[in-house]
């Protein structure tokens, strides 16, 4: 979708990108990450001429982007700006609509389309649509930013640390609704930050940068695994096998879960134990197969297995979504010192479990590499 | 209680400033219990309406010309092509306002001449210069953010200007020209001096023959109309984005 061929950029004899080559797919999520001045936001404003390269060319489905009027291949990809850029001076519809009208949109099918992008980003038209960015919050001028950069319906979404104005609470719900977003909509997206959890979150590819150069572009849990040289390692931090995990969805790693009711825990404190090995939690549920306690073997079991007493649980507490990543599946793990943590649907229905001995296992064979 | 501040009180006002203006005999009526014992209290040669839209043209002219012109050029030194010119209009502009208006009018006389034509020019050179201060001031104060937005939006430098700019510095344009046309409607009495006619005739006729009627009238008509050019642009202002309001 986007290609890069040898583009060298510089300013007043400065190299801000220094000859480099790759590629991002359609529909994938590419994050140019590094630190400052290593060149991720000239990158990005290569592709829709906002910056015009030294030398090399910038490829857009297999067309240069020097073949293109510039103002038109911009309205033909969605650009969120640094800092919001709303136009201070338009309403939200205004705002969201300005692309259209750029492009001569009747303003019946543009009025349509501007409230269809505010209930996509979650906000009510009625309410939000002759409100002025002044009296947005934070979050809600960003949220208008994306539908902005949506209005058109573009294939390529050009993001430059679209969240980085946001206190990290916001920041966080705001990610989330992104790739939300993003796995309805499916649009080549290429996304600038310097905070390497987002990065993990969004990016199907993270190209890390620095001064110009590309120093690896590799899947996120790829370049945490198996850093491609020093500063890389450094950049991703010593903590990368746990932010590592964030790149893992609960889902993928889910086991069978052993459930029993509440009936028939009663029995269950003291029996034979055939083959002397480790057995699992029994995860007790109600009637309606909501998770409501569990029963824990005592660990090194002898030939007698021998349960814990019963204890009551909440599923929000202990339990994760098949939908969350392994490091928040952890991070439930050891809060409850436990061996695995329930899967839970939205219902509290136990799914399945996940285990601690997995976790490990898949640390340990990314890790090595 | 708003409406009686922004609607009824200004159109009392400006029905009373009308009648003050057309009716002879109210005029009369009013000027002889401000100051009795006058030889005439209405100015014979030409009427008070005549006079007062001969200030009209004078201001509407002159001013009309500075608020085209100033904005224009304003614009022009903020764009790359006439960056250069930046400093140099800057420059010239704030030294300008520094000389009194009548010194400006009193200069243009031996260049140009009396009449109306010249006054037009000698208030249009004066008043040129807020409207230019402020187009550049306000178009410089716009965030390059917000332009690096459109930019990034495909609008094209035209589209720049009038969707983005014009509209973020029209506050301060507008009080730039503001500024012009109340400065214009004072100044535009000397103009009577040179012979340019306006609400400075009946007001020199009176200093002349030691007739302070005469003044009030002409004081009083030009300090009306100065005061309701004002609010009626204060009004307009309102209504613009401001950006102290962010």
């Amino acid at each position: 979708m986007i290609e890069f061929r040898n583009v060298v950029k510089r300013y007043r004899g400065q190299m801000a990108v220094d000859g480099i080559s790759f590629s991002i797919a359609e529909a994938e999520v590419c994050v140019l990450i590094g630190p400052s001045g290593c060149g991720k936001t000239t990158t990005l404003k290569l592709i829709n001429r906002m910056l015009e390269p030294s030398s090399g060319e910038v490829l857009l489905d297999g067309h240069p982007v020097a073949s293109f009027e510039p103002e038109e291949l911009r309205r033909g990809i969605g650009y969120v700006i640094q800092s919001v850029g709303l136009f201070p001076h338009m309403s939200v519809a205004e705002n969201v609509g300005i692309v259209p009208r750029l492009m001569k949109w009747e303003r019946s099918r543009r009025e349509k389309r501007t409230d269809e992008l505010l209930e996509l980003i979650g906000l009510d038209p009625a309410q939000y649509r002759r409100k002025y960015p002044s009296e947005l919050s934070g979050g809600e001028a960003q949220r208008v930013g994306v539908a902005r950069a949506l209005a058109a319906d573009p294939p390529v979404l050009l993001m430059d640390e679209p969240f980085g104005a946001v206190d990290p609470l916001n920041r966080e719900i705001l990610q989330l609704e992104f790739a939300a977003l993003q796995r309805k909509l499916r649009k080549t997206v290429v996304f600038v930050t310097h905070d390497l959890d987002e990065a993990i979150r969004l990016g199907d590819h993270v190209v890390i940068m620095r001064e110009g150069r590309i120093l690896q572009h590799d899947q996120p849990a790829e370049v945490l695994a198996s850093p491609a040289n020093e500063f890389v390692r450094q950049f991703v931090g010593v903590d990368r096998a746990l932010k590592r995990l964030a790149c893992f969805e609960v889902g993928d790693y889910m086991k069978r879960a052993e459930t029993i009711t509440r009936e028939e825990s009663f029995g269950r404190r003291n029996e034979p134990n055939g083959d002397g090995g480790e057995h699992p939690i029994l995860w007790v549920t109600n009637r309606d197969q909501a998770l409501v306690g569990m029963l824990e073997p005592e660990l090194n079991p002898g030939s007698r297995l021998v349960y814990r007493p019963y204890v009551a649980l909440h599923p929000d507490e202990v339990g994760v979504r098949p939908a969350a990543s392994l490091r928040e599946a952890l991070s439930r793990i050891l809060g409850q010192g436990l061996r695995a943590a329930p899967v839970i649907s939205d219902e509290g229905r136990v799914l399945g479990e996940v285990r601690l001995s997995d976790i490990e296992e898949l640390n340990q064979t990314g890790i090595a590499r | 209680m708003k409406r009686i501040g922004s609607v009824v009180l200004p159109a009392l006002l400006v029905a009373a400033f009308a009648v003050f203006v057309w009716s002879e005999g109210v005029r009369e009526l009013v000027l002889r219990s401000m100051f009795p014992d006058r030889v005439s209290y209405i100015y014979e040669r030409v009427t008070l309406a005549r006079l007062l839209s001969q200030h009209v043209a004078l201001v509407g002219v002159s001013s009309g010309l500075a608020a085209v012109v100033g904005v224009t050029l304003g614009i022009f030194v903020t764009r790359p092509i006439g960056r250069d010119f930046h400093p140099i209009v800057q420059d010239i502009s704030s030294v300008a306002q520094t000389f009194p208006p009548v010194a400006v009018l009193a200069l243009a006389v031996p260049a140009i001449g009396f009449g109306f034509a010249p006054s037009i020019v000698a208030l249009f050179v004066y008043s040129i210069l807020p409207v230019i201060n402020n187009t550049v001031s306000g178009l410089d104060s716009v965030d390059p953010a917000v332009i690096e937005s459109s930019r990034g939006m495909g609008m094209k430098r035209r589209q720049i200007l009038w969707l983005t700019e014009l509209p973020l510095a029209a506050r301060v344009i507008v009080a730039g020209i503001r500024t012009s046309l109340v400065i214009n409607v004072g100044t535009a009495t000397v103009g009577a001096v040179v012979g340019a006619g306006g609400l400075g005739t009946v007001i020199v006729s009176g200093l002349v023959r030691d007739n302070s009627a005469y003044v009030f009238t002409g004081a009083a008509t030009a300090a009306f109309f100065a005061f309701g050019l004002d609010f009626l642009i204060g009004r307009i202002q309102n209504r613009l984005y401001d950006a102290r309001s962010d």
